[in-house]
């Protein structure tokens, strides 16, 4: 193992690898501020230039580029209340009302620093399980993949600010509208009146995009503006953002933890990861009133566990050459381009790769973020800019970046549609990170329970990792009363 | 003055009984500084999009047209099939489909397909890959006797797939009626990847995929391929029996593998839009046999893992015709009944 | 004076019902493709019931319709011109028209034919159709 990781280190180091790192790194970070572009969308561009590349240089040039992308969407999240990418809309609900109160450069510190935290976090994990990884991806089939989509589900209440039932209705309602297109098991497709384009169902990035960027984009029309930071130097404010990061380790490891199992098990699907992160640490909290009217905690949490969820997500990968997403699917694709089969017997035969991946993961995550704090203060004028410039500038992203996706018109049209929903949203105070979440979930839930009882039947509910899952489940769902009974009694 | 003197040109040409060559050569001077579109049902990164970047450039020097790969992702590929089919005729609209569930949703009267396959005009195969049936290593089966064994005994088999008829799942059921085998066919995995993680969890018995994830899959023994569902052997796999070897096909079941066979043929296949001049159809038939013959796109192809296996559009529209051919209406509908609900 | 959110919250309901009986009647789903929905639905209205209760939301940033009308104006504009031209064009008339000197608005349609011709046409190699307008043109 030592002589492994030795021969990675070196590996990492070699010229190539490092060219390939800076030369990945800003092109994963621009996909990530830009709205509507993503880490998938990022890899197909760069996949041709693997070709060529030697290998581990090719490897570690996608995997940068990927990693990276939510370290530089949680720029644009604060500042401009648009998720770069669309993992990052949980960091809008407490970030923009941050951003508000004047301390923008406070949060994107914070952010920032919680996303390279979480990515070593996450890389430190797939390390430590490297050589116990397949009995526990093994551990998880669809039943508790089932059963942790359902966890998922019960924090929708708790993501965002607001009145619990008003997020409930928007969480439900985002569920509902996920069952649009194929059903997953009996392939009928369902509410699709005959148009084409429902059948795969509602696209995510159109969703994310209209719901948080056409909103935003009317305020500014509407002549509002993004409001400045004052007082403190942004220098000032990223130092302070960094420090409140370090102060709150408990919750950025717990966040990350979350982040890393998410990404481990394929199939729940790594854009929930922060959304649940954001809701545990407001479960958590003894004041969750305080949860979306602009905490640091709240742009915390989902941030770190947004990087660490990366190192997971390598992990089926790595080990079954299954990638747990499809992001990971192009890194899969770019090993069998290099040459190299994931799988099984790839840690036994080139386990110095594996572990060279893990510290670029690692590395990558911390230069991320180092490079992004270095150019905030630059970034942060783009809210000096005066809204009539601003607007048509952003518009072009956005709806350039719903097009792209699928090179298709109707993902623009669908972009003004959710933006007419977001607009509802923002207009009578519904949660529309609870709608993203209930959207993401609601197909994994669906999926899973009929593929479980397909294979077990309804026994499946007390198998060990099951029956773990609903106790978890439980208490989640008892604590805060709990808490708050407990700490009545002594008073 | 030059459309007449091309006017002029052509009727002499038509005159002195050149016509075949003049159509072709003015085939080939439409192309020149053409755009083609070739188009693919996916998203930028998978297999189906490596091999059109591949190809689009090679097209271009043969052709001397610009030729650009545009995704089209959605309905599984067949959204981009409607599309091509309902092109200006044209013949600039190219488009590289999945052989198989284009077919099989033809058949079973999927509710997207608006397309006949047997009337698209088919320019060239560029891959066929063979299916392979795969058994978990926790079932304990170790051959495809063993699996008709049991199922003898009664035994329900059980096997992973995605939708029902884009692949594993249609594969599975073709065997398990060939076999007369009583299966269970657990679709609604999200992607051919998690399918076989189910596998190789064993809460399947096994799952069918194409001969080269079964190579990748079976490396380390957690799944092992049984039978080649189909006459001819794997090139990747040369040691897997075909199904025929493996075990006793019963007469009448024959017919089901020869079925699925034939649609495996489809392959990769190149489209374009019907309705399109003839002169351009065989003009592009003879650019894809050019670059798919070079044994250097071959070459530069097997090391990215994009294996060529070309066939020429004549020899595909004849599997397409056959397969469409002589399918009488309650042979149909046992294929329905076999692929879209026996097994579930 | 009835509130436009509770008349959102309704019709929703509604809307989702209807879309479910449609499907377990008219749609002739299968038994297992209704359960979902139906159960997703019964969330919607059991919450849609309980957020009528909550007080009115209060009044956050004004949202005009004139806002809202600008940005849909995009949407004709591209299916006449194409991106490539409508995106440039439509923000240099954004801007000219909330009193912006010409000089600041034309180096704002610059620079968004740049973002479209560099990035997205040249790095991402999209493909954009001509508008109804521009394409006998290009032709």
């Amino acid at each position: 193992m030592w002589d492994a990781l030795l021969s990675a280190g070196s590996q990492t180091l070699q010229p190539g690898v490092v060219w390939a790192v800076v030369c990945a790194l800003p092109v994963g970070l621009l996909f990530g501020l830009l709205p509507g572009l993503s880490g998938l969308t990022a890899m197909a561009v760069l996949i041709p230039f693997v070709y060529g590349m030697d290998g581990f240089a090719g490897l570690a040039f996608l995997l940068t580029a990927h990693a990276v992308v939510s370290t530089g969407g949680s720029v644009t999240a604060i500042l401009l209340g648009i998720p770069g990418s669309p993992p990052n809309a949980a960091t809008v609900v407490d970030g923009v009302p941050l951003r508000n109160a004047g301390f923008g450069g406070t949060a994107v510190g914070a952010a920032l620093t919680a996303s390279a935290v979480g990515g070593v976090f996450g890389a430190l994990v797939l390390l430590v399980l490297l050589p116990v990884l397949r009995p526990v991806i093994l551990m998880f089939g669809p039943p508790e993949t089932f059963l942790l989509s359902l966890m998922g589900l019960t924090f929708l209440a708790a993501v965002g600010a607001g009145s619990p039932a008003k997020g409930l209705f928007a969480g439900a309602f985002g569920i509902f509208i996920s069952f649009i297109g194929y059903e997953p098991v009996s392939g009928v497709p369902r509410y699709w009146f005959d148009y084409d384009y429902l059948l795969d169902g509602l696209r995510l990035i159109p969703l994310a995009l209209g719901l948080f960027a056409i909103p935003e984009l009317v305020a500014l029309a509407s002549g509002g503006s993004l409001e400045q930071s004052k007082g403190d130097l942004p220098g000032k404010q990223l130092f302070d953002g960094c420090k409140a990061v370090f102060s709150r380790m408990g919750l950025v490891l717990r966040s990350s933890a979350i982040g890393s199992i998410i990404g481990i098990i394929p199939g729940v699907g790594g854009e929930t990861a922060p959304f649940v992160a954001y809701a545990a640490a407001r479960q958590s909290d003894k004041n969750p009133e305080r949860y979306g009217t602009g905490i640091i905690e709240g742009v915390i949490a989902p941030e770190a566990s947004n990087n660490a969820k990366e190192g997971g997500a390598l992990v089926p990968t790595l080990v079954f050459g299954v990638p747990g997403s499809s992001g990971m699917a192009l890194l899969l694709g770019a090993f069998l381009v290099l040459g190299l089969q994931p799988g099984p017997n790839f840690l036994r035969d080139h386990l110095d790769i594996g572990l060279g991946l893990v510290l670029i993961l690692a590395v990558v995550n911390v230069l991320a973020a180092g490079l992004m704090l270095a150019l905030t203060p630059l970034l942060a004028r783009v809210v000096n800019v005066p809204p009539r410039l601003l607007v048509p500038f952003l518009l072009t992203l956005a709806l350039l970046g719903a097009y792209s996706t699928e090179n298709n018109m109707q993902d623009v049209l669908f972009t003004f549609v959710f933006g007419a929903v977001g607009l509802a949203c923002v207009r009578f105070g519904f949660n529309r990170a609870a709608l993203l979440l209930g959207f993401v979930l609601g197909p994994a839930v669906e999926r899973y329970l009929e593929i479980a009882l397909n294979i077990y039947g309804p026994a499946f509910i007390v198998r060990p990792i099951c029956l773990i899952l609903i106790a978890l489940m439980v208490i989640a769902l008892a604590a805060p009363k709990l808490t708050a009974r407990l700490r009545r009694r002594p008073a | 003055m030059k459309p007449i003197s091309a006017l002029i040109a052509a009727a002499f040409l038509a005159g002195s009984s050149l016509t075949a060559a003049a159509a072709d050569e003015s085939a080939a001077d439409y192309y020149k500084n053409e755009t083609i579109h070739l188009i693919v049902g996916t998203g930028p990164g998978g297999g189906f999009d490596q091999y059109a970047r591949l190809l689009a450039p090679e097209l271009g020097k043969v052709t001397g047209a610009t030729v650009v790969v545009e995704n089209r992702p959605g309905g599984g590929g067949i959204t981009a099939i409607n599309q091509v089919a309902s092109a200006e005729a044209d013949g600039l609209s190219v488009m590289l489909i999945n052989g198989v569930p284009a077919a099989l949703g033809q058949i079973t009267d999927a509710p997207a397909v608006r397309f006949k396959l047997q009337d698209l005009p088919f320019l060239g195969r560029v891959a066929a890959e063979p299916w392979v049936l795969l058994a978990s290593k926790e079932s304990g089966y170790t051959s495809l006797k063993d699996m008709v064994a049991a199922g003898k005994d009664g035994k329900t088999l059980s096997f992973s797939g995605l939708g029902r008829v884009d692949g594993p799942t249609d594969t599975a059921a073709v065997v398990c009626e060939s076999l007369q085998l009583k299966c269970n066919l657990v679709v609604g995995f999200k992607g051919s990847s998690e399918a076989s993680l189910a596998a190789i969890r064993g809460d399947v018995t096994g799952m069918a995929v194409t001969d080269r994830s079964a190579r990748d899959y079976s490396q380390d023994g957690s799944l092992v391929p049984i039978a080649v569902i189909g006459h001819k052997h794997s090139k990747l796999l040369p040691d897997v029996p075909t199904i025929f070897e493996a075990v006793d096909v019963p007469q009448d079941g024959a017919f089901w593998i020869d079925f699925r066979a034939s649609i495996v043929d489809i392959g990769r296949a190149l489209i374009t839009t019907p309705g399109t001049p003839d002169d351009r159809i065989e003009y592009l038939r003879g650019a894809f046999e050019k670059v798919l013959s070079d044994p250097e796109l071959v070459k530069t192809a097997e090391d990215r893992g994009l294996p060529i296996d070309y066939a020429s559009g004549a020899d595909v529209q004849a599997t397409v015709d056959k397969i469409f051919g002589n399918l009488p209406e309650d042979k149909l509908s046992e294929i329905r009944n076999v692929l879209l609900s026996k097994y579930f | 004076m009835i509130r436009a959110d509770r008349i959102l919250i309704v019709a929703t309901a509604l809307l989702v019902v209807a879309l479910v009986v449609w499907g377990m009647t008219l749609g002739e789903y299968p038994a297992s493709a209704n359960v979902f929905p139906a159960i997703a639905a019964g969330g919607v209205v059991v919450f849609g019931v309980l957020a009528l209760r909550e007080p009115p939301p209060q009044e956050g940033t004004p949202l005009t319709l004139t806002a809202v009308l600008w940005l849909l104006a995009v949407l004709p504009l591209i299916y006449l011109l194409g991106f490539r031209i409508a995106l440039p064009l439509y923000g240099l008339v954004y801007a000219l028209a909330r009193q912006t000197k010409p000089l600041p608005a034309l180096a704002l349609a610059i620079g968004i034919a740049a973002v479209v011709e560099i990035l997205f046409v040249r790095v991402l190699g999209l493909h954009f159709d001509w508008g109804w307008l521009v394409a006998p043109l290009v032709r």
